[in-house]
């Protein structure tokens, strides 16, 4: 596990404008290890774009992100901090669940531990389904492909966008439960959905874009 | 270091591999243009081997154009480019592994099938090891470029005609040293001159285009 003690990411007066569009502005939020950033809103209010902002995929109009008191965009760490799912769940449909995990497991600096990845498919259900092409399998199955690759990154900082989009009640429970024992871990979530997740109140903060 | 590189080369040979029509496509339009020609133009064997050099300089062009524009059109449809980007080795190497396999995927096929296809133009034996040679330092700067226009246009619906625009008069003096050297050689005359012009800019490409690449990507992310 990565996560570094009293790691803070902070948000400062973030604005941004997608052509001429203001989706936000003026936004600023702290969050410290083992909180949840709950981001809510309508559709097309900006949830996506400062999810990419936060994690350093693109830039805000205004205001800065820092990380440990530092610019994201200057603290050589910072990316090698985040695991990030996104709507687009970074899987590739012609790969098989393993072959897809195991790129992301050495994406991440690993040198590559087949027996872990195994466990992890396991624990999301897909291991008969281990050999098969992601693109043969149903969204739900596909966004739990997705979601296994944040046991495999051991990273402090989880950035999941709509994560229960296609999933069922069973699974949500268990991945409810991943997510508790990464903030118990001191880990840091930050997540947009629009579905109800259960997460101890305490440690949740919710911003709404409108 | 290597170990990530070569797992980026596998994984895009492997999925490049199960999408076997699409992997066809820059060498079918390259057998097409070569047997369409004699027959819409002309079959006679003097004019088709003045024409061959540039003809078949133009094809290999316009083939590694049309493939060098899926090079990162699923990563970002997918969302794999994000993953590359949170990666802690650096963007560029990875960068670099993506466009080693779209060469290996696009350029070594054309090292089989053009030297076949120039025979069908009438370039004469001597000149087919030149024509091979300019094949083998040309297509990996055509691959390097064209990865510079693909990863500014990845993101932009309709990208394609932007990217012929923003890379053709980047290929030009491959197209002109490489097809000079071919016409020399069927000549009789010396091509060191072009090939080393060859390979200065494939060495020069390999240097700047990972970078140019990796910051064009960020331009488009954002």
């Amino acid at each position: 596990m990565h996560t570094q003690a009293a790691s803070v990411l902070r948000a400062h007066g973030l604005k941004c404008v997608r052509g001429s569009t203001e989706l936000f502005s003026n936004l600023g939020f702290t969050i410290e290890s083992g909180e949840t950033l709950l981001v809510q809103g309508n559709n097309g209010s900006g949830k996506t774009s400062l999810l990419r902002i936060l994690c350093g995929f693109s830039y805000p109009s205004e205001g800065e992100v820092t990380w440990c008191d530092e610019s994201i965009y200057k603290h050589e760490g910072f990316r090698q901090q985040i695991s990030y799912v996104g709507h687009q769940s970074g899987v590739k449909l012609d790969l098989t669940v393993l072959e897809n995990l195991l790129f992301m497991q050495r994406l991440t600096g690993s040198d590559g531990n087949e027996s872990e990845v195994k466990e992890v498919v396991r624990a999301v259900g897909l291991f008969k389904q281990r050999d098969v092409l992601v693109g043969k399998l149903s969204a739900g199955q596909k966004r739990r492909v997705a979601l296994a690759k944040l046991q495999l990154e051991h990273r402090a900082i989880w950035v999941l966008d709509e994560p229960l989009t296609a999933l069922d009640k069973e699974f949500i429970g268990k991945f409810e439960l991943n997510l508790e024992n990464h903030l118990d871990r001191q880990g840091i979530l930050i997540v947009t959905t629009h579905r109800e997740l259960k997460l101890p109140e305490h440690r949740v903060k919710r911003i709404a874009l409108s | 270091m290597l170990n990530v590189f070569l797992t980026v080369i596998r994984r895009d040979l492997l999925v490049a591999f199960r999408r076997r029509a699409e992997l066809m496509n820059p060498v079918l339009f390259y057998v097409i243009v070569t047997t369409l020609f004699p027959l819409g133009v002309s079959p006679d064997v003097h004019f088709l081997s003045q024409l061959a050099p540039g003809l078949v300089w133009v094809t290999t062009l316009l083939a590694a154009l049309i493939s060098v524009e899926s090079i990162f059109r699923q990563d970002f449809e997918d969302g794999s480019i994000e993953q590359l980007f949170l990666s802690p080795h650096p963007i560029s190497l990875l960068i670099f592994g993506k466009v080693v396999a779209h060469w290996l995927i696009t350029g070594v096929p054309m090292l089989g099938i053009v030297p076949l296809m120039a025979l069908l133009l009438h370039i004469p034996g001597q000149a087919l090891p030149v024509l091979w040679v300019t094949i083998l330092l040309g297509t990996p700067i055509l691959s390097l470029v064209g990865a510079i226009g693909a990863a500014l246009t990845a993101g932009l619906r309709g990208g394609g005609m932007l990217l012929g625009m923003l890379v053709l008069p980047l290929y030009i003096p491959v197209l002109i040293f490489a097809s000079s050297a071919v016409s020399a050689s069927m000549d009789g005359l010396a091509v060191s001159g072009q090939l080393a012009m060859l390979g200065a800019g494939l060495i020069l490409a390999l240097i700047l285009a990972p970078f140019a690449i990796s910051a064009s990507l960020r331009i488009s992310m954002g």
